[in-house]
């Protein structure tokens, strides 16, 4: 893609803004967000309708936590702040870079 | 007798604690090795929370593992990867808390090998559950929790490629 012969990368938020900070800080960013979302979970064996039961609630209990998740990807993952100005004239999309 | 006035309803008194956990400690009720610790109820709480949820074979269950065994990804930073024997990463950090916070046993994890499939493990019994997958729904051979993290799919592009707001968009520009 830095070469020049993708247009672009498609992948979950996470993956790529660790991947663009870690390796091409300067010739990548995300472009693009998209209205669909990656949803994770915990798979367990068929046969273990009660680990399920208790890893279900435990998965709510984490996915309520929204203090705790933004935590958990602030720790990983530092976002560069870009801010998106939609012009109704042109009907396009600019960005601007933080001053 | 009964001094209600002492103390409010629902207080925790940590200077009451550690004189019950020297007493406790010195009439041998306690073993030596224990440490006191400060009550901390909103913690109690939490963990009450899910534990009052446990089915009686839920928590002999439970009991009976002593610890659940996750398999994780080796490294698929920034979700989930080991780093010097440790589970790190954002799905390790969601999953180590709510593990310390909510169940009464802790989590131990088993590194899935490059060439080894998380499916391959959990059906042979290598570990209890697999922390992170994207359910497919078609595999009748595992169930799977709500989501508990979601990510929205972003695009990368170079630098010098104006913000898309979304791919209709970009494909009516191309």
């Amino acid at each position: 893609m830095v070469g020049g012969d993708l247009f672009g990368y498609i992948d979950e938020a996470s993956t790529v803004a660790n991947e663009i900070q870690r390796t091409y800080p300067s010739a990548l960013k995300i472009g693009a967000t998209l209205e669909q979302e990656i949803g994770f979970a915990m798979a367990v064996p068929a046969d273990q309708p009660e680990l399920l039961k208790l890893l279900n609630t435990l998965a709510l209990r984490i996915g309520g936590d929204e203090l705790s998740v933004q935590n958990a990807y602030n720790n990983w993952i530092s976002v560069r702040s870009e801010t998106v100005l939609t012009t109704a004239f042109s009907g396009r999309s600019w960005v601007s870079s933080p001053s | 007798m009964m001094q209600l006035d002492l103390f409010p309803l629902g207080a925790t008194s940590d200077e009451l604690g550690q004189r019950t956990f020297r007493q406790l400690k010195r009439s041998g009720l306690l073993a030596n090795e224990e440490t006191y610790q400060q009550l901390s109820l909103d913690s109690l709480l939490a963990k009450l929370d899910i534990e009052f949820q446990m089915t009686p074979s839920q928590r002999e269950f439970l009991f009976d593992k002593g610890e659940l065994e996750a398999c994780v990804s080796a490294d698929q930073l920034p979700l989930e990867a080991m780093s010097a024997g440790k589970y790190v990463g954002i799905i390790a950090d969601l999953m180590s808390q709510a593990f310390a916070r909510d169940l009464p046993i802790p989590l131990s994890v088993h590194a899935l090998e490059p060439d080894e499939t998380w499916q391959n493990d959990l059906s042979n019994g290598h570990c209890d559950f697999r922390t992170m997958v994207v359910p497919s729904g078609e595999d009748p051979r595992f169930s799977f929790t709500e989501d508990f993290f979601q990510q929205p799919l972003v695009m990368a592009t170079t630098t010098d490629t104006l913000f898309v707001n979304d791919l209709y968009h970009w494909g009516a520009e191309k």
